[in-house]
C-alpha cells in the first residue's frame, strides 16, 4: 500500500516536472536553433526547429563587429568577482555594526540606510555627483560604484540576520571566553552568517552580471570597458533603431543589409545566457546548500 | 617661425582695430591674448565694420594658443549606430593638424552609439563641456525647451562668423528650424524635400512577369518612374497573378508622411494640411485622401497582396521582407540616387515608381539638426568651426569618409571605395552617418552613387512643390498631455489600419470617435491658431 502509492507520487511527480523541464527546454532549443538559421529564411519562413538553411552569420556578425566579446566576457567576469567581494565586505560589515545593540547612533544609521530604499536622487542628479565630484565617468569604477556596490536592502536583510540567527547568548558566551570584537565577528558571528552571506553574495552577483545600465550611462569613450550585457544591450539597440528607421534616415545601405536583423536577437541571447549555463551546475551545489543550510542550533 | 611672427602681427591689428574702436581702452597683449570670449565677441562686434570679424577671432585665438601651448578645444558630440568607429582618435588627429592651421583650435570628438539620447541629454544637463551636438536625435523643440540650444544668431554670431554657411543654405531652410522666431539650430546640406509613395519593386519579379517598365522613364530622369495609384494597382494585380506564392506587398507604419502630400506640419499626424497650397489645418482622419488610402491598403489585403503575417511581427523592416524575399514591393520616399540605396538595403536590383510629386516641407527640413550649446564657453570658435564643416570638403572627407589611403581610395573615375584589404567588417572608420553631416555634397561620393549627386539634390529641392507652410514648425510642449492621449488612441489602430487588416468602413469612425474624445478638435485648433499666427508674421498668402 505504502509503495503503491509512493510509485505513484513518483510517476506523477515525475510527470509534472517533465512537462515543465519541457517548457523549459523547448523555447532555449528554439533560441538556439533559430540563431543557427539563415537570416534571409527566418523572415520568409519564420522560425523552426530545424534550421531551414543553417548558417552562423548572427555569430560571426557578432564576434566580428566592433568591440571584442571576450574582453567584454573578461570585463563582466572581472566585474561580478571585484563587485561581489567589494559588496560583501562592505554590507557583512556595516550590517554586523547595526546589529550591536551597543553601537551608539545605530538608530539613526539604520534610519539613513533605509531612506536610501525608498528615495534617491534621480537618474540627473546622480549622473553629476558620479562624474562631476567624483570623476569616474569612462573609468572601471563607473561600473563598480553606482548604485550596486551596496543596497540598503540587503543591508537591512543581513542585519535582521544577525540579529535574530545569532543569539545573544553566544556571542556573550564568547566574550567571556575572552574573545575581542574582532574575534567574536571572524570567528563566532561569520561562520553562523554562511547562508545569509551566501544569498547576498548571489544577489549583489547576478546584480553586477546583469546590469547593462552603469556602462550604458557612464562609459562614452571607454569601448574597451563594456561589459558582455552592455555590449548586447548597445547592439541591440543600434540594430533594431537602424532596422525600425533605415527608410527614412540612413543613405547608404551598404552596412546595413549586412546586419542579420532577426537571426541576431536570437544568436546574442545565446551568447548571453552562455556563461551561466556553464557555470551554474558548479554553482547549484553550493548555493542549494547555502539557503537550506542554516537554523542556529541554541 | 613665420607663423609666429604672423600671428604676432595678425594679433596686434586686431587689437589696434578693436581698440579704435572700443575708444582708445588700452589693453596690452597678454590681456588680449587672456580676455574671455564676452570681451572677444565685444572686441569683434567693434570691429565688425572692419568686415573681418573672423580672422580676427581666428587670430585672437592663435594668439592666446602661443601664449598657453593650448589650442582652445570644441567639444563635438555624436553619434553613429554601429557605435564609435576604431578610426576615430586618428581621424581627430588629422582633423586637428588642419583645424590648428586653418581656425586655430582643436576638434574633440565624442561618439556614442544609440546610448546619445539618454548620454548626450545627461552630459547637456549636468554641463558637461559639448558644444556642438544634434538636437534632433534627442527632440529638438525639447532640447531648445530646455534651454540646451543657443540662440545663434545672438550678438550677430550667425552673420559674422557663418557667412560660409549661409552661402551654402538658402534662408528657407534655416527659417524652418526657427523655434518661436528664434534659430536654435542649422540644417545640413542634404535633399530637403522627399518624394512620396514611392513603391521599390524588385526587377526581378517585374521581368519575370515581363512587365515593360524600361518605356516608362523619362528622357531625363532614369532613377524614378513617375505614375499613379491605377498603375500600381495594375501591376500589383499582375504581379499577384504572375507569382502567387510572394506575397506582392509589405506593408509599413509610415503610410501618412512617407505615403501621402500631406504636411504634418513638423510633426505628428494630427491636424494637417491636406495639400501644400492649403492653410487649414484639417483632421486627417475624416479626409478622403486618407480613406482612400487606407482603403487601398485593405484591398491588397483582400486581394491576397499582403502575407498573412505582416502583423504579427512589425519589429522587421520592409527592406529586411524584400531582401529576404519575403515581399517583392515595399513603399518609401524617393530622392536623388535613391534606387541605389533601396537596391543595396534590399539586395538585389529594384525599380522605383513614385506616384506623388515631390514636395518640400518643414518636416523634411528641421529632421537633422546641428546646435551649439547653451552653456558653449567659445560659441565663436563653435560657429567658425561649424562654418568650416559646411564649406571646406578638405574637412568634410575626413569627418565623414576618413583619411585618405588609409580608410579610402580615390578610383579612377573619381568615385572612392574601400582601400585595399578594408571592408565593411573591418574598416576603422566607415560609419554611415554621411547624411547628418553638415556638407557631405562636398565630400567624396562613394562608389555606387553618382558623382554629380550635389547637383541632383539641390535640383530635386529647387523643383519640389512647395508647402505653403514651409518654415512652420509648431510647438506642441504646451499640449504635450493631449498629444499623449491621442498618440496612445492613435497607436492602438495604426499599424491594424495600415497594414491593411482593419476595414476602414468601420475602423477609421471608431478611430475618430475616440480620438475626439481625446481633445483631437482642441490640439487642430491650437495648431491653426499658431499657424495664422506665423502666417501673419510672415506675410504668407
Amino acid at each position: 500500500m505504502h509503495t503503491r502509492s509512493n510509485r505513484r507520487f513518483q510517476i506523477f511527480g515525475n510527470a509534472v516536472m517533465l512537462v515543465l523541464s519541457f517548457n523549459v527546454l523547448v523555447p532555449m532549443l528554439l533560441m538556439v536553433s533559430s540563431s543557427f538559421t539563415d537570416n534571409d529564411v527566418l523572415v520568409r519562413k519564420g522560425y523552426s526547429f530545424i534550421p531551414g538553411k543553417f548558417s552562423t552569420y548572427a555569430y560571426q556578425y557578432i564576434f566580428t563587429s566592433g568591440n571584442s566579446i571576450l574582453n567584454a566576457y573578461g570585463v563582466s567576469i572581472l566585474l561580478t568577482i571585484a563587485g561581489t567581494v567589494l559588496g560583501l565586505s562592505i554590507t557583512t560589515l556595516f550590517a554586523y555594526a547595526l546589529s550591536r545593540k551597543f553601537v551608539p547612533g545605530r538608530g539613526i544609521l539604520t534610519f539613513i540606510v533605509f531612506f536610501t530604499m525608498l528615495f534617491n536622487g534621480g537618474l540627473v542628479p546622480t549622473y553629476i555627483n558620479y562624474t562631476n565630484v567624483f570623476g569616474i565617468k569612462n573609468t572601471f569604477m563607473a561600473l563598480l560604484l553606482p548604485g550596486l556596490l551596496m543596497n540598503g536592502f540587503h543591508v537591512l536583510l543581513m542585519k535582521s540576520y544577525f540579529v535574530a540567527g545569532i543569539p545573544d547568548e553566544i556571542m556573550d558566551a564568547a566574550y567571556i571566553d575572552g574573545a575581542s570584537e574582532t574575534r567574536a565577528f571572524f570567528g563566532i558571528a561569520l561562520p553562523l552568517a554562511k547562508p545569509i552571506i551566501a544569498t547576498i553574495g548571489l544577489f549583489i552577483g547576478i546584480g553586477y552580471w546583469n546590469d547593462w545600465m552603469n556602462g550604458y550611462i557612464y562609459l562614452t569613450k571607454r569601448t574597451d570597458l563594456y561589459s558582455i550585457q552592455n555590449l548586447l544591450n548597445r547592439m541591440m539597440q543600434n540594430i533594431q533603431f537602424l532596422a525600425q528607421n533605415s527608410t527614412s534616415i540612413v543613405n547608404a545601405g551598404q552596412g546595413l543589409a549586412n546586419i542579420p536583423s532577426v537571426s541576431i536577437r536570437m544568436a546574442m541571447a545565446v551568447v548571453g545566457v552562455l556563461p551561466i549555463l556553464v557555470v551554474y551546475p558548479f554553482v547549484q551545489s553550493n548555493f542549494v546548500k547555502g539557503i537550506t543550510l542554516g537554523g542556529v542550533k541554541g | 617661425m613665420k607663423r609666429r611672427t604672423m600671428a604676432a602681427v595678425l594679433a596686434a591689428l586686431m587689437l589696434m582695430t578693436g581698440c579704435g574702436a572700443s575708444g582708445g581702452q588700452t589693453a596690452d597683449s597678454g590681456g588680449a591674448a587672456g580676455a574671455d570670449t564676452k570681451e572677444a565677441s565685444d572686441t569683434a562686434k567693434a570691429a565688425k565694420n572692419s568686415g573681418d570679424a573672423p580672422a580676427q577671432a581666428i587670430a585672437e585665438r592663435r594668439a592666446r594658443a602661443e601664449e598657453t601651448g593650448q589650442y582652445s578645444k570644441v567639444a563635438m558630440v555624436w553619434c553613429s549606430f554601429q557605435g564609435a568607429p576604431a578610426g576615430v582618435s586618428r581621424v581627430e588627429q588629422a582633423l586637428n593638424e588642419k583645424l590648428r592651421e586653418k581656425l586655430a583650435l582643436e576638434v574633440e570628438m565624442t561618439v556614442m552609439d544609440i546610448s546619445y539620447r539618454q548620454n548626450c541629454r545627461l552630459m547637456l544637463s549636468s554641463g558637461e563641456k559639448c558644444d556642438i551636438f544634434w538636437a534632433n536625435m534627442l527632440g529638438y523643440t525639447s532640447c531648445v525647451n530646455d534651454d540646451y540650444c543657443m540662440d545663434l544668431e545672438e550678438n550677430d554670431l550667425l552673420s559674422q562668423y557663418g557667412q560660409g554657411i549661409l552661402s551654402q543654405l538658402r534662408p528657407e531652410y534655416i527659417n524652418a528650424c526657427r523655434v518661436g522666431g528664434k534659430l536654435y539650430g542649422l540644417p545640413p546640406v542634404k535633399d530637403f524635400a522627399i518624394g512620396p509613395c514611392a513603391y521599390c519593386i524588385g526587377k526581378e519579379y517585374l521581368d519575370q512577369i515581363g512587365y515593360d517598365y524600361e518605356s516608362m522613364y523619362t528622357e531625363d530622369d532614369h532613377e524614378t518612374i513617375h505614375t499613379d495609384a491605377a498603375t500600381i494597382d495594375d501591376i500589383f494585380a499582375r504581379l499577384h497573378a504572375g507569382i502567387p506564392d510572394i506575397p506582392v506587398f509589405a506593408p509599413g507604419p509610415n503610410l501618412v508622411g512617407q505615403g501621402m502630400m500631406v504636411d504634418e506640419l513638423g510633426g505628428d499626424d494630427f491636424g494637417v494640411l491636406l495639400n501644400p497650397d492649403s492653410l487649414k489645418v484639417e483632421d486627417l482622419f475624416a479626409s478622403d485622401e486618407f480613406k482612400t488610402r487606407i482603403s487601398q491598403i485593405y484591398d491588397w489585403n483582400q486581394k491576397g497582396y499582403i502575407s498573412k503575417d505582416a502583423l504579427s511581427d512589425t519589429q522587421v523592416s520592409m527592406n529586411v521582407r524584400v531582401k529576404s524575399g519575403a515581399a517583392m514591393c515595399m513603399m518609401a520616399q524617393a530622392k536623388p540616387g535613391y534606387i541605389n540605396q533601396i537596391s543595396a538595403e534590399c539586395g538585389r536590383p529594384m525599380i522605383v515608381f513614385q506616384c506623388e510629386d515631390n514636395v518640400l516641407k518643414s518636416s523634411g527640413c528641421a529632421s537633422v539638426i546641428w546646435n551649439i550649446n547653451q552653456n558653449c564657453e567659445d560659441p565663436v570658435a563653435a560657429m567658425q568651426l561649424m562654418d568650416a564643416l559646411y564649406t571646406d570638403p578638405e574637412l568634410s572627407n575626413l569627418l565623414i569618409w576618413g583619411q585618405e589611403d588609409v580608410d579610402y581610395v580615390l578610383t579612377e573615375d573619381g568615385h572612392i571605395d574601400f582601400a585595399e584589404g578594408v571592408d565593411v567588417q573591418n574598416a576603422e572608420y566607415f560609419h554611415q552617418m554621411n547624411w547628418q553631416f553638415p556638407n557631405q555634397y562636398i565630400a567624396h561620393v562613394w562608389v555606387g552613387d553618382d558623382l554629380d549627386i550635389g547637383r541632383k539634390t539641390e535640383e530635386f529641392n529647387d523643383k519640389a512643390v512647395r508647402s505653403k507652410a514651409m518654415g512652420f514648425m509648431f510647438d506642441n510642449s504646451a499640449y504635450a498631455t493631449e498629444l499623449t492621449a491621442l498618440t496612445n488612441v492613435y497607436e492602438e489602430y495604426r499599424d491594424q489600419l495600415m497594414y491593411g487588416f482593419l476595414d476602414p468602413e468601420d475602423g477609421i469612425p471608431e478611430m475618430e470617435q475616440r480620438l475626439k474624445a481625446a481633445g483631437l478638435d482642441t490640439y487642430i485648433a491650437a495648431k491653426q491658431a499658431a499657424l495664422d499666427q506665423w502666417v501673419e508674421q510672415n506675410g504668407v498668402n
